[in-house]
């Protein structure tokens, strides 16, 4: 497919008729378009796989409002208006002119849904002809499934391997178009079914050997499919699994920023609490020692007091100390005094004795009394050391105060960078994460299992085959249809071998082209590889490694200028041998809008150099930011056309633009009557 | 020197009417590529096949 020429007819931004040549040079291929934000470069991108498949990307809004406004607006009720896109283009030697339109009556103010009308004509040695169904003959030039490969905006490119519904989309892109999906629906369906249909012409009696094998082979056949079936369902399962498994783990990594910062969180909690216990433990034994000695705060001067008394007592001997009252009570007893005089009663001697045993009552008190006088002495001790307590216990609840108001500080500097942080509780996300995991592994092993059936199956019926292809017909008719069918078998067992084959084979050389490509663009170590189930992986000396935006800009561009490179070499063999029956390939342009989407500008410049070699024809739609320096130069070096969409505003607030192509000053926005993109083409 | 086959060798090991079949049923298929499930493309390999074992 070589793109010729794209016409717009009031087709949204662009009023009026504006063409876009697009034939290039063998070593010019590139076509640049220039065209500022919101001038039309989207809508342009869209103009051609809306020629192609009558769909706008999902990007573009308003999609119904197909006709320009102003042409919308200048059409009065109850005339026709109309829009359209024709592209054309040249597919192994026919021309091509794909019209899409669509055509209405102005019946509203407000444009509605409109199903377009498609016209297909092709012109083969001059003669021009429609053709009747236009969307199938665009299908077999380029599937609509391919479209993302070669009709791109670069700015999405990064999710062309991203999602995981992708995969099998790409995977089947690829074999398309490298032709193995022919051969893969001749192998499982269309194959043995026309051999199941050529054997219902032995009978349905079942008493010959062909018979009883082709019914034998049906049997096999059924329970085959069942279990494919199954091993399909169970392969669904493990996909969606595997999907969990894979979301779980990256709300684990998410988490990975926010998991020290709970853990933060967590010890502060648990500190504040613990300080918490600290602090009312601290609370209750300020409340015994005042419960239990509270009173000994009152009691300052009591204790001075009562010594001072003592004391005083003692020095004015009303206090006599020595001996004990019991002493002095067994000298009266006796009669004698110890210094032998007689103290009978009465006598001098007995009422000297009687007066100090009366003193010697005393004693006790003396006793208590001085006993009262340490314990205030105690008591005052007592009094320093229940304050200096309560001042040990005053200060330790203070450090508990300030322990937890620093602790309260910590968690909430925490909760502030914990916010906007999908924060979600980790044991969890594992613990999902495992029992997924555990699912997915479980049912690998059962789409093994179901796996290993059909390969016993596989056998079972090759055997029955085998045996059909040797069995001794009964008759000339039933010998004529197992030659019938051994010669779909036999065509049948070479392509599966070749399906084989050349799927290897598309693969290496597809994975070897991707690294080369990938190579002349990556600065990074890091390598390509399209695994044998043919998923697009980067791996880094690490191992598989975690692609950036800007990666998988790169992995794609390097994917989709591989694909093409290869599609085109294929397409050259098949040319070159005219036998060659399994080739196909082809040439196929690239259409791509911000080609850099937010790359660097050092892979701006690569891929500015790597473009030019990626496919045979190239359009880039780029803004002026996106072309500067070597980017500019690189791209139009490379270029055969250049275009500038210009955009023409009634806002006369806005300045007008020029931009610098080739040494000349051309018109970028400029002013008048209303809202229209110009498409003008730039000398090179 | 590698045991593997080439897919021209498989196809080349075919015999005369195997191998047009075998062209048949790919034109066939990339003809009907762009249908799910094309109505005439069994009966039409089957005629195939009649036709080369006349």
């Amino acid at each position: 497919m070589k793109l010729l020429k794209l016409t717009l007819d009031n087709f949204r931004a662009f009023y009026g008729r504006q063409v876009l040549e697009l034939d290039v040079d063998d070593d010019k291929p590139t076509v640049l378009v220039f065209g500022n934000n919101g001038a039309g470069k989207t809508t342009l991108l869209n103009a051609f796989t809306w020629a192609l498949y009558g769909t706008f990307s999902a990007d573009v809004e308003q999609q119904h409002r197909v006709v320009h406004d102003q042409k919308w607006a200048d059409t009065g009720f109850g005339e026709p208006v109309s829009a359209s896109v024709k592209l054309e283009f040249e597919h192994d030697g026919t021309i091509f002119a794909v019209l899409r339109e669509v055509s209405v009556v102005k019946d509203a103010d407000e444009q509605g849904p409109v199903t377009p009308r498609l016209v297909v004509t092709e012109v083969r040695r001059g003669e021009s002809h429609q053709v009747p169904n236009g969307q199938d003959r665009i299908e077999k030039i380029l599937p609509e499934a391919l479209r993302r490969f070669f009709f791109f905006n670069g700015e999405r490119m990064e999710k062309m391997f991203t999602a995981e519904e992708n995969n099998g989309e790409v995977k089947q892109a690829i074999k398309t178009l490298l032709g193995l999906e022919a051969i893969e629906r001749a192998i499982n369906d269309h194959l043995p079914k026309a051999a199941r249909r050529l054997a219902k012409e032995l009978g349905k009696d079942g008493g010959t050997r062909l018979q009883q094998l082709r019914d034998d082979q049906e049997q096999l056949e059924q329970r085959q499919m069942d279990t494919r079936e199954r091993a399909l369902e169970v392969s669904r399962d493990i996909s969606s699994y595997k999907a969990q498994v894979e979301a779980m783990e990256r709300a684990l990594r998410d988490n990975e920023q926010a998991a020290p910062l709970q853990k933060e969180r967590q010890r502060i909690g648990k500190q504040t609490a613990d300080e918490q216990v600290r602090l009312q433990e601290r609370l209750a034994r300020k409340r015994d020692l005042l419960s239990k000695g509270g009173f000994l705060a009152f009691t300052g001067g009591v204790d001075e007091t009562v010594i001072d008394l003592a004391d005083g007592m003692r020095r004015r001997r009303e206090l006599p100390a020595g001996i004990q009252r019991d002493f002095i009570d067994g000298l009266i007893e006796e009669g004698r005094c110890m210094c032998g005089t007689p103290v009978a009663p009465g006598s001098p001697a007995f009422e000297e004795l009687d007066k100090r045993r009366y003193n010697a009552g005393l004693a006790d008190v003396e006793a208590r009394w001085m006993y009262v006088s340490g314990q205030m002495k105690h008591l005052g001790d007592a009094r320093r050391a229940l304050l200096e307590e309560l001042r040990q216990s005053a200060e330790d609840m203070q450090a508990c105060e300030d322990t937890i108001a620093r602790l309260d500080a910590e968690r909430s500097e925490v909760d502030r960078q914990l916010q906007g942080v999908d924060v979600q509780d980790v044991q969890r996300l594992e613990q999902n994460r495992k029992e997924y995991d555990e699912k997915r592994i479980a049912a690998m092993s059962e789409h093994r299992r179901l796996e290993e059936i059909v390969a016993e199956l596989d056998l079972e019926i090759e055997k029955v085959k085998r045996r059909f292809r040797s069995a001794e017909a009964a008759d000339e008719e039933s010998r004529r249809v197992q030659q019938q069918v051994n010669l779909v078998n036999e065509v049948l067992d070479a392509f599966s071998e070749v399906l084989e084959v050349k799927t290897e084979e598309v693969r290496l050389r597809l994975d070897a082209k991707v690294k080369e490509v990938f190579s002349r663009i990556y600065i990074k170590s890091h390598t390509p590889v399209l695994t044998p189930a043919f998923e697009l992986q980067l791996t880094s000396p690490a191992g598989v490694a975690i692609r950036s935006t800007g990666e998988n800009q790169v992995l794609g561009l390097s994917f989709v200028g591989a694909v093409s490179e290869l599609a085109h070499e294929i397409h050259e063999r098949k040319n070159n041998n005219s036998e060659e029956i399994l080739d196909e390939g082809g040439i196929y342009p690239v259409v791509m809008d911000a080609p850099f989407g937010s790359l660097d500008l050092t892979y701006q410049e690569d891929i500015s150099a790597a473009l030019p070699k990626l496919t045979s024809q190239i359009v880039t739609l780029l803004s002026q930011s996106q072309a500067r320096g070597k980017v500019m130069e690189h791209l139009q070096g490379a270029a055969t056309r250049m275009y500038v969409l210009r955009s023409v505003t009634p806002n006369r607030d806005a300045a007008e633009e020029t931009i610098e192509i080739n040494n000349r000053t051309v018109p970028y926005v400029t002013h008048g009557d209303f809202e229209r993109t110009l498409l003008e083409e730039v000398t090179v | 020197m590698s045991d593997q086959r080439t897919a021209e060798a498989i196809l080349g090991a075919l015999s005369p009417e195997a191998m047009k079949l075998a062209k048949n049923v790919m034109g066939l298929e990339r003809e009907n590529l762009h249908i799910k499930n094309p109505t005439m493309l069994v009966q039409k390999i089957v005629d195939a096949t009649r036709e080369l074992t006349k």
